[in-house]
């Protein structure tokens, strides 16, 4: 079913206007990723309102790639500057940063940029051949088990991020209340609309998201200070032998990307865990002369293979089932639906070629990303070396008017500008704002489904636990539940006991 | 996305980072308090004029609203005696220092972008958007008069540009009437 996907997305992806805008789509990634703070959320929230101008499977590969340019990009910065563009390639800097010390910055940067473009490819392939296979299987799926999916994608999101897994809750519980406020799509009434029109489709998902994360961050880098700062950048000439030593590591490569893929189908899990993960088994199985934390090869190329391989492993779950991995998956998925494909196995039955567009995007992308990683390394050195000043500017006019853009309306930037200043306000508390986009954006699917169980059953609640799939999914969702409150208890516990004991 | 801390600013005349004193802590627990009661009291009167707080669930559109604040209800009050015991300020973003001047920054910038999208209607794009960015680059300590200078008005021109010129979006003209003849 995967290769008649990707027949079938032929037609819709192979011009050029597709293919150039999945490069210039990796190309922006790549940039985004390179400046330290930024993103592969913010270069795909940067672009998100412009893509509406455009054919769908075109505007989504530009999307698909900037997540999978600014998945990469960070490794630069990491390399360079010991400082990681962006929080997945955090790891990468353990050994790419010794291996700049010793001279030898051009093979670090050569061989994360191969490395994520195979280990993207090989996670593109998964995706490929697994999300098919889980779209087909969730054909079986009914409004009950839809919304147990959704409220486990939620919850996981809350549970595994490194705030407190409370407040994730509280953000996910926010996201679901934006979300309903509108016109009711099923009874048609008009909820918290305060008789505004302008609020009878609620806030467009647009201005949430660009608010949120985009303006809040822009507030953030205001008060971190150093704008004016220009980081002493060194010249670095990138090695096209690092393609062959990447061959030395075609082991690690594959066992990073299918950690990679994993971890990013897991919602929550994503890029972070997957680099971590992959670099902590890409040591544990070293030879002690390769000497890892010092400038291991074999470092660099876990962590930059396992976090594009994420990428793809992130979109298996949201085109799949709808339920999207992480933050950036969840404005990819928005961008779907304002587009009027919602993801799931409808899309695998009724729109295999937009599927299939997409699929072929995301393995062009990391195509693009090799080529263009090599070919534009100075540059991106190049942009390290600019004042951030300027660059704030510019993010908040290509915010305001991209989000203006949409709707033509002003009220559009003053919701964007309100959820700026709240995503600061959380995030200032310590609350994470994945959870609200999430939420957001798995609202309508949840309390629709929610609706549509509870008229089925007629007999309240307990068409959940009496579906077996549906009572399979709210278990795990609540052993998730259990384990965020009470996990870290009673691993102290036991960590007590074992100390007792060996004393 | 978290902001990586690039440079920690000196300790010295900074407003102690995080919130310290209980009050401050328990400010979100209010801002999600507050929701609650609007939501509580929206589905007993709005939603309940227009007849669509009770009935099945298709045409009860208060029931899940209802739901969410319940448990959004039971998180906070756990919140609030976590904030009370002191134990719930755990895992907070790195966001630096804040000194008094990156507040003043702060607050500048806030304000900058509260008149510009009071004043975009009325004076239009064009004419505003090299005064909005000009004030935003001096407030962010830019002294150079010429870079200020070049940099507002290319990005002005560039994002007229790539939103009008491309994507034919009509930018906001003002009673001036000013736009990009493209």
């Amino acid at each position: 079913m995967g290769l008649d996907a990707l027949f079938s997305g032929l037609a819709l992806y192979a011009n050029p206007l597709a293919i150039a805008m999945t490069v210039f789509g990796c190309f922006v990634g790549l940039i985004i990723g390179v400046l330290p703070g930024l993103g592969p959320l913010m270069g795909i929230i940067l672009l998100l309102p412009a893509v509406f101008h455009f054919p769908p499977v075109a505007a989504m590969g530009m999307l698909i790639a900037v997540f999978v340019g600014g998945s990469c990009g960070g490794a630069v910065s990491a390399i360079i500057l010991r400082i990681p563009g962006t929080p997945i390639a955090a790891a990468t800097l353990l050994d790419g940063y010794p291996m700049a010390q010793k001279g030898r910055a051009g093979d670090a940067i050569g061989l994360a940029i191969s490395s994520s473009a195979v280990g993207g490819i090989i996670g593109g392939i998964i995706l490929i051949g697994f999300a098919p296979v889980l779209a087909e299987f969730a054909l079986r799926f009914g409004p009950p088990e839809y919304f147990a999916l959704a409220l486990l994608g939620l919850i996981a999101i809350a549970v595994v991020g490194r705030n407190s897994p409370l407040k994730g809750f509280m953000a996910g519980a926010l996201g679901l209340l934006i979300a309903s406020l509108g016109t009711d799509a099923i009874s048609g009434a008009q909820r918290f609309t305060f008789g505004y029109f302008q609020l009878s489709s609620g806030f467009h998902i647009v201005s949430i998201v660009v608010g949120l994360f985009a303006i809040s961050e822009l507030i953030v880098q205001i008060r971190l200070g150093g704008l004016l700062d220009a980081p002493a950048v060194p010249k670095v000439r990138i090695s096209l032998g690092s393609i062959v030593l990447l061959r030395k590591h075609w082991f690690n490569v594959l066992r990073s990307s299918g950690i990679g893929t994993f971890f990013g189908a897991l919602p929550g899990a994503g890029g972070v865990i997957s680099a971590f993960s992959s670099y902590a088994v890409a040591k544990a199985q070293s030879r002690p002369e390769e000497r890892y934390g010092e400038g291991a090869e074999g470092g660099v190329v876990a962590t930059e293979a396992a976090n594009n391989a994420a990428a793809g492993g992130t979109l298996i779950p949201t085109m799949a089932l709808g339920v999207p991995g992480d933050a950036s998956s969840a404005v990819l998925m928005s961008a779907m639906i304002l587009f009027g494909y919602f993801p799931g196995p409808q899309l695998f039955d009724q729109n295999l070629d937009v599927a299939g567009g997409m699929f072929l995007a995301y393995i062009v992308a990391n195509i693009s990303l090799f080529l263009l990683g090599f070919l534009l390394t100075p540059l991106f050195l190049a942009i390290l070396r600019m004042r951030r000043v300027y660059l704030l500017p510019l993010v908040l006019m290509l915010s305001m008017m991209g989000t203006y853009s949409l709707q033509s309306s002003i009220f559009d930037l003053w919701v964007m500008l309100g959820f700026g200043c709240l995503g600061y306000f959380l995030r200032y508390f310590g609350y994470p704002l994945a959870p609200i986009i999430i939420g957001v954006v798995l609202g309508p699917i949840l309390e629709s489904n929610l609706r549509r169980s509870l008229l089925i059953s007629r007999d309240g609640l307990s068409i959940f636990w009496e579906r077996e799939i549906s009572l399979l999914i709210l278990i795990v969702t609540a052993i998730l539940i259990f384990w965020s409150f009470f996990g870290s208890l009673l691993s102290k516990k036991m960590r007590e006991r074992r100390a007792s004991k060996a004393n | 996305m978290t902001g990586i801390s690039v440079k920690q600013a000196p300790q010295s005349h900074g407003v102690k980072d995080g919130p310290d004193s209980l009050i401050l802590r328990l400010l979100p627990a209010l801002f999600f308090l507050s929701i609650i009661v609007l939501v509580y009291y929206l589905c007993a009167t709005s939603l309940t004029e227009q007849g669509y707080a009770s009935g099945t669930p298709i045409t009860n559109a208060a029931l899940y609203p209802r739901l969410l604040v319940t448990v959004l209800l039971a998180l906070t009050i756990v919140q609030i005696i976590k904030e009370t015991r002191n134990t719930g300020t755990e895992h907070s973003d790195d966001l630096g220092v804040l000194t008094r001047a990156r507040l003043i920054q702060v607050l500048q910038c806030t304000c900058l972008g509260v008149a510009y999208l009071t004043l975009l209607p009325v004076i239009g794009y064009l004419a505003l958007t090299p005064v909005f960015v000009a004030l935003m680059l001096v407030s962010l300590g830019v002294r150079h008069f010429i870079n200020v200078v070049i940099f507002s008005m290319l990005l002005t021109l560039g994002c007229s540009l790539m939103f009008q010129g491309v994507f034919n979006v009509n930018l906001p003209r003002g009673v001036f009437g000013f736009a990009l003849k493209i």
